[in-house]
């Protein structure tokens, strides 16, 4: 397993190199990394391929403004193992292990970007479990929220509200 | 594998293409300009939110109310109800009312038990010093329908919110009748209306020779 996530990186480690292939897509990360990939993995990402279509296939390099380099290569790798049919409970547990919470919201952003449904779906429960037990004060944060109650209507909504605070988790996470 | 069936999610499909389709707009524009991009400060738009927020459980939904004012909505929005609904898995949990306390305790099968986090809650449904004897007539898509001293009530266990239920008019009106009637209640759901029914049935029971 390991092994084969490992192979799978390399596979799809920075282009240039790819010397054959008129037919793969270039993706150009924001901060201008260039990722080759099938033309099947461009399918996956529906915002890549309508682009491609729009153009008659004309354009097969495609800026992605919006993700980083640090992104691309775990949507490519989840859209490798989606077109394999082998997205499994255990990939999926194994591939956000890595992940800290701000990497799988800017993974979850890109694959909204990309519109990726079935990573989407994925990442939403993913962000769901690791919130589920926070503090009100954290998720303020990890969305970047801005609380618009007054003191009194806070105070009034917390105490209504006061056994759903119970069993909340602290938030001293060296997450940033 | 969830099931994206309903209404407010075709909405947010719809509106993630439409989104989907300004981003290109904007990219196309950007790449004429040949201006040099600005990597934007993560922001988690709305319909996004809602895509987390129906994967949450309940209670922390119920928490989540005091993020923000627009939290609040979303999560109070009956829509976003009945979406969280149906796509969550339905829990197997056993439900106590306890009469003495007036609290409910919630044990979820599926976590590991832990009394502190067993969803405990004064519910202020009965007089403290009343006689109450709780009897549970039945349950329905998570609700729980009951009998005390002071009449009937709906609870929903996850959100510890309740509501009386008023008696038919008629209801234990003559007391000579009283004496001879059974009554019977029954509670469910009608898909159809997508409302809640209680039906009360009174019988005379027939006189043994």
């Amino acid at each position: 397993m390991a092994e084969e996530v490992s192979s799978q990186m390399n596979s799809l480690s920075i282009s240039e190199t790819n010397p054959s292939s008129s037919a793969t897509i270039s993706l150009v990360s924001g901060d201008d990394i260039v990722f080759k990939v099938e033309p099947t993995i461009a399918k996956e990402m529906e915002t890549v391929q309508s682009f491609i279509d729009e153009t008659d296939g004309k354009i097969t390099t495609i800026p992605l403004p919006n993700i980083s380099s640090h992104d691309l290569p775990y949507v490519i790798e989840y859209c490798e193992k989606s077109i394999a049919g082998k997205i499994t409970k255990e990939f999926e547990a194994e591939f956000v292990k890595k992940l800290n919470n701000e990497e799988v919201k800017e993974l979850f952003l890109a694959a909204n970007y990309l519109n990726i449904k079935k990573l989407l779906d994925f990442l939403s429960q993913v962000i769901a479990d690791r919130i589920a037990n926070k503090s009100v004060e954290y998720v303020r944060r990890y969305f970047g929220i801005e609380n618009d109650f007054t003191p009194e209507e806070e105070a009034k909504l917390r105490e209504e509200l006061a056994w759903t605070f119970t069993g909340v988790d602290p938030d001293d996470e060296d997450e940033n | 594998m969830r099931r994206f069936m309903n209404f407010m999610l075709l909405v947010q499909q719809t509106m993630r293409k439409r989104r989907r389709r300004e981003r290109l707009m904007e990219k196309k524009k950007r790449k004429t300009k040949m201006a040099t991009p600005i990597p934007p400060k993560p922001f988690v738009h709305e319909d996004l939110i809602i895509e987390i927020l129906l994967c949450l459980p309940v209670k922390s939904l119920i928490r989540f109310q005091c993020v923000s004012k627009q939290w609040f909505s979303l999560i109070s929005d009956p829509n976003f109800v009945k979406s969280h609904f149906q796509l969550t898995p339905h829990t197997r949990r056993i439900e106590f009312i306890s009469s003495d306390f007036g609290q409910t305790i919630s044990i979820d099968f599926e976590e590991q038990f832990d009394l502190e986090n067993a969803f405990v809650k004064q519910c202020n449904f009965f007089h403290p010093h009343a006689d109450s004897l709780i009897q549970i007539i039945s349950s329905c898509r998570g609700f729980i329908f009951f009998h005390h001293s002071s009449g009937f009530c709906i609870l929903n266990p996850c959100t510890k919110i309740h509501k009386q239920i008023p008696l038919a008019p008629g209801e234990f009106e003559t007391n000579l009748e009283l004496r001879y009637f059974y009554y019977l209640y029954g509670f469910g759901y009608d898909p159809l209306r997508d409302d809640y029914l209680v039906v009360s049935l009174s019988c005379i029971p027939a006189e043994e020779d």
